[in-house]
């Protein structure tokens, strides 16, 4: 078993459907990773604390990253550069929901640091993390996994 | 509305876009003009930002690349100035030690990601009235 700390998966999405509601009210619920709608958009950000420990992974459905964009910048979708509105959404997800897994394993006190996220071609097999989180907004998918660097 | 925020210069230093119009928005939304909102990428793009053009309040990212926002507040209080503008900190970061570095350097305040428009727009006021005082 592994020494570092343990991510319970359901704390982790409900703090990531909390996140999502006060950012820009959009509702979530946590269904099985197998029934999750499909998801279009990809990112990844290492966390860890002098050398990288995790890979937080996001992946999302371009529908609810616009609707997250959109509620953010205060602007409508057809005034959206989904091309370089939609890879930037998914980065800053990354970005945020591993400050808040980063809050969940004792942060305050212990030097774990995200890294810059970088966008990846697909999410990673659910099979190998300690952690997933599938969330179904309104017919839009939102994937969360963690795994432990080897 | 005070005249106060309409004479505010806001700088916004995030990597990411969608996190600076969003402060962006919350911005202007306490009636800071548009015209009086700058933005910057990263720490040294910041840098050469206040040195073009004075600025009262910075929001600023810590995780960014180039520079990130601990090394800029290094570099302001190197030069001097780190206490020249009120620095929000807007950041997922929650290490208390690193918290405490970045507010001894100069940081007045901090919102953690993701943030509520509303504490900004608080944040925004108090700091053009200290500015004003």
């Amino acid at each position: 078993m592994s020494s570092l700390p343990q991510v319970d998966a359901a704390e982790l999405g409900a703090r990531i459907a909390q996140a999502l509601e006060h950012m820009c009210f959009i509702i979530s619920d946590p269904v099985d990773s197998a029934e999750l709608p499909d998801t279009d958009t990809h990112s990844k950000v290492s966390v860890g604390d002098e050398h990288p420990l995790w890979d937080l992974s996001v992946s999302a459905s371009n529908g609810l990253l616009s609707e997250i964009a959109c509620g953010l910048m205060g602007i409508e979708p057809s005034e959206l550069n989904e091309d370089e509105v939609l890879p930037a959404t998914v980065q800053e997800l990354a970005n945020i929901f591993s400050g808040i897994m980063i809050e969940m394993i004792g942060g305050e006190e212990h030097p774990y640091h995200p890294g810059i996220p970088e966008l990846t071609p697909a999410a990673p097999p659910t099979s190998d993390a300690v952690a997933v989180v599938a969330l179904d907004a309104m017919g839009d998918g939102l994937l969360v996994t963690l795994n432990e660097r080897a | 509305m005070s005249a106060d925020i309409q004479n505010t210069n806001v700088l916004i230093v995030d990597d990411s876009m969608i996190v600076r119009k969003a402060i962006r928005k919350a911005v202007v939304s306490t009636g800071v003009p548009d015209h009086s909102i700058r933005e910057a990428a990263n720490g040294q793009e910041a840098i050469e930002a206040l040195d073009e053009q004075g600025v009262d309040v910075v929001f600023l990212d810590i995780n960014m690349p180039v520079m990130n926002g601990e090394e800029f507040m290094e570099e302001l209080a190197k030069q001097g100035r780190a206490n020249d503008q009120y620095i929000v900190i807007v950041s997922t970061e929650v290490n208390a030690q690193r918290l405490l570095r970045i507010a001894t350097l100069g940081a007045r305040a901090r919102l953690q990601k993701p943030f509520e428009p509303e504490r900004l727009s608080a944040l925004i006021q108090e700091a053009a009235k200290e500015r004003a005082a």
